[in-house]
């Protein structure tokens, strides 16, 4: 359970906004260095304050781990990187214990720990590690704890993964399965540059100077942030209107539509309607608002869904993309059921 | 602690408006339904003779109509959450209005609520100029208007009394004399006939000339003429059954002849008791048709000579002839040579009971309701008149006639006009004998 913040006090409402002004700040630095990501930049940052995990998706080269290397460094994090590969084991993840022989010849066991033990972990290719391997660190990730020979080892705070995955190379990978990739806060679709962009990244990446970035957050600061994003304001509506998001995207309900029954085979369950709502409310935060609103809630449907609605197999057959089914259901849900004809419009 | 009174007062505002268009925009709605729905269904109600249905009723209908939409637009009325709600989706403030009052609501104790509050309140003090939702409310307003223009022009222009069915229905709460204290329906057992015009077109439906012969009849208590009269009509409906090859016409004519004997046959038996009673007891009336005509029809006025008048023959009816061989009955001064009693009748005792007598005089011509008697009468001009009766006649009539083809005399009253002409005719012809006799 999380400490709520101490209330009547200017000064933290203060710090809040110094810290709103500090992230934007964070994102403008980071967009200096990863060009035309600048949506994948925000949900990495909303990921973040809500101390959730994220599955960023897309092609090598697109700068997925220069992403989270520059974030690191801009918030003054520790930062670590996991290339999944298929003979790797839990314990190259979380650590192992090692024997150590000690000046007078005494023999003790100590924990050494893992790369996991930082508060950003880039786990490139998640998809290629065997299942074990990746029940582990999404373990990890569920717990944010590891448990070694008995004894429980709480992971640094705040601590946050950004595992990638190669949509196209998929022979001799395990795909994650659905209870696991239930885990990931957001999943990110990260798309190729436009003509623009390319332009920019070679202008600035080819020359002498590089543009480089500079701590702007601390880990207090974040921590309170955190804590300030689940103290933001949802109106009843609001929150009735993901509920009917998510039911939506059930096949088997009443508010599902024809698309969704004919090519859905499971949708988004609470866990889902958990992530759409705090993330509005981190929206709302970072975009200086104290409340969330309708447009929060629409723009992270897809990060917030698209990885919990699974296809049958006509939509797979059909080659059905989910963000176009969530685009639908956006489109045709009624944000307000309960107001009469006669006054809308 | 936070004023919430510019954000309260602003909703309340709004709210009342907005649930304002609500009611009346659900009103007219169901409103238009209903008076659309009955509208066209009392149309055909009056068209098939299923049932009569008077403009009253369907006003009735319509506001009924009016008051469910009243009744479902207050259930479904805004409250303080869906005005916000509403507020905010207008004026595009990211519901702002809604989260303060979800802040209201929990007492402002979480950390943004002051805050979200303060916002919500430089948003109410500023006048938000709204586009209220009336197009609706307007579109249904045009609607209802037209729909109940066109059905109460339907209802006001095209009268009941057009259709056939309303011309063979027995008469109900009419101001007519006929059913001044009368009764219709059923009073227990028995079958309960308002006036002599009623059982008349209850028994020629079909035949407007034999009706009104046998509303003669049956008011002059002349029942060897009401019986003949049926005869004749039963002779005809025969006829009819012999040359109709139609099933279903058959049958029709079948039950229509069964129900004419049946009604009938009850009637007259009940009429000569009744008629042989009175005059056995000496009494100056006798009830005409079911009993129910006693005692209203049986008053005379004291004014009029009975029985053996020159209408006394009423040579206007087809059967009317039988039973009297009377002379003329005027006087040399023009006053009527029978007794003191009322009547038009074919003799003395049935003239007693007619409801429609005439006489010549020297007044100017009236026509009057008798307060005793609640039966009209008319005083035709006398012999100081400047052009015979004859000559004046026929324009009136035509005149009269005219404006019954064109719905001009009112409806009560049109029979009245035709027993008055057909009296006034009588009477040229008789002013027409006594001159050739002179």
């Amino acid at each position: 359970m999380k400490k709520a913040l101490a209330k009547e006090s200017p000064e933290l409402l203060g710090k809040i906004s110094e810290n709103v002004e500090s992230l934007r700040k964070v994102r403008d630095q980071i967009s200096q260095v990863i060009v035309g990501q600048e949506g994948v930049i925000e949900l990495t940052l909303i990921a973040l304050l809500c101390e959730g995990h994220v599955l960023l998706e897309g092609v090598p080269g697109l700068g997925k781990t220069m992403l989270v290397k520059t974030l690191a460094e801009t918030l003054d994090l520790k930062f670590s990187r996991i290339q999944f590969t298929p003979d790797l084991m839990p314990a190259d993840v979380i650590g192992t214990s090692m024997v150590i022989q000690d000046q007078r010849d005494n023999f003790s066991l100590r924990f050494e720990r893992g790369p996991i033990f930082a508060n950003l972990v880039l786990g490139d290719e998640i998809n290629r590690a065997s299942p074990k391997t990746q029940s582990a660190l999404l373990e990890a990730m569920q717990e944010r704890a590891v448990t070694v020979r008995g004894e429980r080892h709480e992971l640094a705070r705040p601590f946050l993964v950004l595992a990638t995955q190669n949509p196209l190379e998929m022979e001799g990978t395990y795909p994650l399965p659905e209870a696991q990739i239930d885990r990931f806060f957001f999943k990110i679709l990260v798309n190729h540059p436009s003509e623009s962009e390319l332009e920019t990244i070679i202008e600035r990446t080819v020359g002498i100077n590089t543009p480089t970035v500079k701590p702007i957050l601390g880990s207090d600061e974040l921590k309170t942030m955190q804590l300030a994003v689940r103290e933001v304001v949802v109106p009843q509506h609001v929150t009735n209107y993901a509920a009917r998001l998510i039911l939506a995207t059930q096949p088997d309900q009443e508010l599902a539509f024809p698309r969704i029954r004919q090519f859905v085979r499971y949708g988004a369950g609470p866990r889902g309607a958990q992530s759409l709502i705090l993330a509005a409310k981190a929206r709302a935060l970072m975009l200086g608002r104290f409340n969330v609103c309708l447009e929060d809630v629409q723009k992270l449907v897809q990060p917030s869904l698209r990885h919990r609605v699974a296809l049958n197999f006509d939509g797979q057959s059909e080659g059905v993309k989910v963000d176009d089914l969530l685009n639908e259901i956006i489109n045709g849900l009624p944000t307000d059921k309960t107001r009469p004809e006669e006054i809308k419009g | 602690m936070y004023d919430a009174a510019p954000v309260y007062r602003l909703l309340a505002r709004v709210r009342f408006r907005l649930n304002l268009i609500l009611l009346t925009t659900k009103s007219l709605t169901f409103l238009t339904w209903v008076a659309a729905t009955s509208g066209i269904i009392l149309l055909i109600a009056r068209w098939t003779g299923w049932v009569i249905i008077t403009i009253q009723t369907w006003l009735t209908f319509v506001l009924i109509g009016g008051l469910t939409g009243l009744v479902t637009g207050w259930r479904q009325r805004l409250d303080e959450i869906a005005t916000a709600r509403w507020m905010d989706e207008k004026l595009k403030s990211e519901e702002v209005l809604s989260a303060a009052l979800v802040c209201l609501g929990r007492e402002c104790s979480g950390l943004f609520d002051q805050e979200i509050l303060e916002v919500a309140d430089g948003l109410s003090r500023k006048t938000p100029a709204f586009k209220w939702p009336v197009r609706k409310l307007f579109n249904r307003l045009g609607i209802a208007a037209s729909v109940i223009l066109l059905f109460s022009t339907a209802l006001i222009f095209v009268t009941p009394y057009h259709y056939q069915n309303y011309q063979t229905a027995p008469l109900k709460n009419s101001k007519t004399p006929e059913s001044t204290g009368g009764r219709s329906g059923r009073s227990g057992n028995r079958l309960v006939i308002e006036s002599p015009r009623t059982l008349a077109r209850m028994l020629f439906p079909e035949d407007a000339r034999l009706a009104v012969l046998a509303e003669r009849a049956l008011r002059e208590g002349d029942l060897s003429v009401f019986e003949n009269l049926i005869k004749d009509a039963q002779l005809n409906l025969e006829q009819k059954l012999a040359e109709t090859t139609n099933p279903g016409e058959r049958n029709r004519l079948k039950k229509e002849a069964e129900r004419r004997q049946q009604i009938t046959q009850s009637l007259i038996a009940e009429a000569r008791r009744q008629y042989e009673a009175a005059t056995e007891e000496g009494e100056d009336t006798v009830a005409s048709g079911t009993g129910e005509e006693a005692g209203r029809n049986r008053k005379g006025n004291g004014k009029r000579p009975a029985g053996n008048n020159k209408y006394g023959k009423d040579q206007g009816l087809q059967y009317g002839d039988q039973e009297t061989e009377d002379g003329p009955d005027y006087s040399p001064d023009g006053a009527y040579k029978g007794g003191s009693l009322a009547g038009t009748g074919h003799n003395e005792e049935r003239g007693r009971w007619g409801e429609v007598k005439a006489r010549s005089g020297k007044e100017a011509p009236i026509i009057s309701k008798n307060k005793d008697s609640a039966v009209f009468e008319y005083i035709l001009p006398g012999k100081n008149a400047s052009l015979p009766l004859s000559q004046v006649i026929p324009d009136s009539q035509r005149a009269a006639e005219a404006a019954l083809k064109r719905d001009g005399v009112p409806y009560e009253y049109e029979d009245f006009v035709r027993y008055y002409f057909l009296l006034l005719s009588k009477e040229t012809k008789g002013a027409a004998i006594k001159e050739a006799q002179k």
